[in-house]
């Protein structure tokens, strides 16, 4: 008797793994059933049937068995069976075929009509959907993480400093040591940096002509970090090349604390859960890097060296039953001052710092209806002396964004928002000569206002297909203008494999600093840049390859000229790949390798002509591996860059240099070695201690990062990286 | 036969006696109530693990293991079928942790048959074990903490959340509580008093075959070790009794947790 027609319908694809696990099964099932010589002698039965496709058709070669009895059977190319049994009873019969989802029915047997069964080919599931949009990275938790937060702190050479942990990615060139991102040929300034979606204004301190040494926000603050190298989603606006959207760490489940000490700084950080539905988060931190350099020496003279200290706090209530009411603030400065920073010999460079910010955050995703809500206030100051010339610059900004996001059935969500944005800007230059006064050079104060809108649809189909649609539309008061920017991400499932492709049109507004109207240069365009990504992934978290290639056209740039000049209207293209490849050696070992290849070039705002442009750095390769033994994790880190494009000096007139084809001379290739470790020892069962430590330039490269000329421009000289070697340790208590 | 059996015998053979008194006899389940499809194999499968679970023995779990995989080739992504391999896996790592490798392979294994169950239907106790099970790597160290201590709180939320009546839910929380420091949000008092909840709310609950109906006996055998430690040992007998009561045979408890009380005052 046939007790029931049933097609199953599953969505998890069979892997060879799985393959094995259920062969071994049936090997042991099948095992421990009795062999027809030890049963009883129990009359055969037939069990007849046909196993048939979704369209009608035969279904050949699929197995049929009981899940209780070792008996099977393959269907014909009519796609019929006939399976023999001596087993009586209740009984489950399968059929299954490799790629197709098992179908089952409950039969009584012996059985006295024909079975019929369906099988359907194997959808990959949207809950085991791992492939990332195009173009994009995600640090933190979450099954797609790229890298989590301890990997951040555990990156040689990092020394916990997020951005410079994202350089370990693909995307980003080496251009120069600090902690800018450069991305995919683009420049530094295009890269923005939200915290819970809020612009901060200054993401890295120790200003430095050869780069930011440290990070503004300790990376155990932040929950996720994603890093979207393109084809950003359309609720993210005035940013060209880069986004790293940094998610706050939410409320505490318990009450812990830190305190570390180093050789270079030490910090406090204390977690408190009063209630279940309210925590809060506390740091800070002071650092100087004036021991280190003392006992490892530095290439460049620091006077000060670079000093400076951080406070943080997030308090957050948890609302209804998937809301929070999240604030979080920061408030950082930073002081340093170095030599030979400019051109010419003898020439200094000092800076101070100070950066504040407030965020204010609501999200609730408790019903269909999700809704988002922020406001959130910045503010920058940076005083700046080079050679005499001292430089302010204020920035302030007020956002205030909200989103609503509706579920409206599996798989179909539609989203819409909006964004106001007051900048604020303030640019003061001032010359001081011996014992005079000093004298203005410029001032200059721009207030802009920013309105943005945007709507996406995310559609999400069974069979692994995700396509994210969407356009925003941005309106700045700076350059008169709306803009319009469709985008357009797609990606697809094929099993392990995934295929993505990514679309679309991002503008941004230049930094009031450009903005200088002239007769020549009476308008003010925002920067506008429209690109296409394709990749492909294969794998998951610990082992997998992923390969992207992408094409970026540029159009509308601002930039300096030598003399700090504006020039405007330029024009760029960029085009290159990237690779990620992840893998691990057993339990305890895994590596992974980032190589960027770039070809960007953008016009010369020093002669208006076409040449390569300054993130032009051809090869960017990090190679990353880390080893644990028992507490013990040890990592390395190789980072291998070709030589960035400068514009050499190729002869003297008067005085002045005669400079050379822009940016066609090449810097000498760069390459590093990194080491750190760190061990953890409990004290007891809710005390423990960690010491860590790193041996950063491990080898001591002197690497060249640009060149200076003597005064009469006869003679060029290397400015080499900051950094000797040296070796930095400390330890953190947790309690 | 050889006198001294493998593991790989044991596990056949005791696999061949849950089989034929699961299906040629009838079925532990079946024969009660005309569960179908998945929901019977889930059933037998949760039935078997439970009598080993109080037999003590390991060679049945494992067999229920196994028999939890058989039926995981024909329904692939059934909730509860997932559940109970998971649940069985938790319980042969619980009961020989001293394995090392072998049980936090056995906990990661149970980890990602817990998330896949969730994905397909939530349920608090699939949440509350996922929250004990990164718990227990989250023990590993620093490194362990920091990268499965968030997400083992997180599951556990989600199972107070999805059952806050629940007294399996209250069961993995309190023996959580019991072993936390008061520092860190857990505490023995706390413990004590979320286990007395848990045994009010076992009172009252009859969850529906095949739904998860564990932990009652096992609870009482909690609560007589807390009563122990707060020196009423009275009060430990009674709690060991009850579970006796509930669950006749219980290994645990008669071998175990009341020899240990044997002759304290």
């Amino acid at each position: 008797m046939l007790t029931g027609h049933h097609v199953a319908h599953f969505s998890r694809p069979i892997t060879r793994t799985a393959v094995r696990v259920i062969g071994s099964a049936v090997c042991i099932v099948v095992a421990a059933f009795p062999t027809p010589s030890l049963a009883q002698p129990v009359a055969e039965s037939r069990v007849r049937g046909i196993v048939l496709l979704p369209d009608g058709k035969p279904a050949r070669n699929v197995r049929v068995s009981l899940l209780e009895a070792p008996e099977q059977a393959m269907t014909d190319s009519l796609g019929r069976f006939v399976l023999r049994t001596t087993y009586r009873g209740l009984a489950t019969l399968v059929a299954r075929r490799v790629a197709f989802i098992p179908a089952s029915i409950d039969l009584l047997i012996p059985a006295d009509s024909t079975v019929v069964m369906h099988i359907e080919a194997q959808p990959p599931a949207l809950s085991t959907m791992t492939v990332v949009a195009a173009g994009e990275y995600t640090l933190g938790s979450g099954k797609v993480a790229t890298l989590t937060p301890l990997q951040v702190v555990q990156t040689p050479g990092a020394a916990g400093n997020i951005m410079r942990a994202l350089q370990t990615l693909p995307g980003p060139q080496a251009v120069d040591e600090g902690s800018g991102l450069f991305v995919r040929g683009g420049d530094v300034s295009e890269t923005r940096v939200l915290i819970d979606d809020a612009w901060l204004l200054s993401p890295v301190r120790f200003d430095n002509p050869t780069g930011h040494v440290t990070a503004s926000v300790d990376p155990f603050l932040l929950d996720r970090t994603v890093f979207s190298t393109g084809g950003f989603g359309a609720q993210y606006g005035n940013a060209l090349s880069g986004l790293v959207r940094l998610e706050s760490a939410g409320r505490p489940t318990r009450t812990t604390g830190t305190a570390n000490v180093s050789i270079g700084g030490a910090g406090l950080a204390i977690a408190l859960a009063p209630t279940s539905r309210f925590g809060a988060r506390l740091s800070a931190n002071a650092s100087t890097l004036a021991p280190l350099i003392a006992v490892f020496g530095a290439a460049q003279p620091y006077a000060p060296p670079p000093r400076g200290g951080d406070i943080s706090a997030t308090a957050e209530w948890k609302s209804g039953n998937a809301g929070r009411v999240r604030v979080f603030a920061l408030r950082d400065g930073s002081r340093s001052g170095v030599g030979n920073a400019g051109t010419l010999s003898g020439s200094t460079y000092n800076s101070r710092t100070m950066q504040d910010m407030v965020v204010l955050s609501w999200r609730d995703s408790s019903r269909q209806l999700r809704p988002s809500a922020t406001v959130a206030r910045s503010s920058f100051d940076r005083r700046e002396d080079i050679s005499g010339t001292q430089l302010g610059t204020r920035l302030a900004v007020t956002q205030v964004m909200g989103a609503l996001a509706y579920h409206l059935r599996d798989g179909l969500v539609l989203s819409s928002g909006g964004d106001l944005e007051r900048l604020s800007a303030r640019y003061v230059g001032e010359v001081t000569s011996d014992g005079a006064q000093p004298r203005a050079l410029f001032s200059n104060a721009t207030d802009t206002d920013r309105i943005g809108a945007h709507a996406d649809v995310t559609w999400r189909h069974p069979r692994g297909v995700q396509v994210i649609a969407g356009a925003r539309s941005d309106a700045s008061s700076l350059t008169n203008q709306r803009t319009v920017d469709p985008r357009l991400s797609i990606v697809w499932q094929i099993g392990g494999m995934g295929v993505t492709a990514a679309w679309g049109v991002q503008h941004q507004v230049a930094e009031p600093v450009f903005y200088r109207p002239t007769s020549a240069l009476p308008g003010f365009a925002p920067m506008r840049v429209s690109q296409t990504i394709v990749g492909a992934q294969w794998g998951g978290d610990s082992t997998g390859l992923r390969l992207e290639l992408y094409d970026k056209q540029y159009r509308n740039l601002w930039q300096f000229t030598r003399d700090f000049g504006v020039a405007g209207d330029g024009r760029g293209r960029a085009r290159g790949a990237d690779l990620l490849l992840r893998w691990r050696f057993g339990a305890s070992s895994g590596s992974r390798i980032a190589w960027s290849l770039v070809s960007s070039r953008r016009t010369d705002p020093n002669t208006g002509r076409d040449a390569p442009a300054l993130g032009d750095v051809r090869n960017s390769v990090s190679w990353i591996t880390d080893r644990t033994f028992g507490r013990l994790t040890v990592s390395s880190a190789l980072r291998y860059a070709s030589g960035r494009p400068f514009t050499d000096v190729i002869g003297v007139a008067g005085g002045a240099p005669i400079w050379g084809e822009p940016n066609a001379a090449r810097l000498p290739g760069y390459s590093r070695s990194d080491l750190s470790f760190s061990w953890y020892r409990p004290i007891d069962a809710r005390r423990g201690v960690v010491l860590w430590g790193s041996v950063s330039n491990l080898f001591n490269r002197n690497n060249v990062m640009r060149y200076r000329w003597n005064a009469d421009f006869e003679d060029r000289f290397p400015v080499r990286a900051p950094f000797n070697r040296s070796i930095y340790a400390g330890a953190t208590l947790l309690y | 036969m050889p006198a001294q059996h493998s593991f790989t015998d044991r596990t056949l053979a005791a696999t061949r006696a849950i089989w034929l008194s699961a299906f040629i006899g009838g079925g532990l389940s079946a024969q009660a109530s005309p569960l179908t499809g998945a929901a019977r194999w889930a059933d037998t499968v949760r039935v078997t693990i439970e009598r080993a679970t109080i037999s003590g023995s390991t060679t049945d779990l494992a067999a229920a293991g196994a028999l939890a995989d058989r039926a995981l080739t024909a329904f692939p992504n059934d909730a509860l079928l997932l559940h109970y391999r998971a649940y069985g896996l938790y319980r042969e790592a619980q009961r020989d942790p001293a394995r090392g490798a072998e049980s936090v392979a056995q906990i990661k294994r149970a980890i990602e048959l817990l998330e896949r169950s969730h994905a397909v239907r939530p349920l608090a106790e699939t949440q509350a074990l996922l929250g004990t099970c990164l718990g227990l790597l989250a023990n590993g160290g620093m490194a362990a903490g920091m990268r499965y201590g968030p997400a083992s709180n997180s599951a556990r939320e989600d199972a107070a959340t999805l059952g806050p009546h629940n007294p399996r839910v209250l069961l993995l929380a309190a023996v959580s509580s019991w072993f936390t420091p008061r520092m860190w949000g857990g505490g023995e008092d706390k413990g004590y008093a979320m286990m007395q909840r848990a045994i009010t709310e076992f009172a009252t609950d009859a969850p529906a075959r095949p739904l998860p109906a564990w932990g009652r006996a096992e609870a009482h055998a909690w609560l007589g070790q807390m009563e122990l430690k707060r020196g009423n040992a009275g009060a430990a007998r009674a709690a060991y009794a009850k579970a006796l009561e509930l669950a006749p045979g219980y290994l645990w408890v008669s071998s175990v947790l009341l020899p240990a009380v044997a002759g304290r005052p």
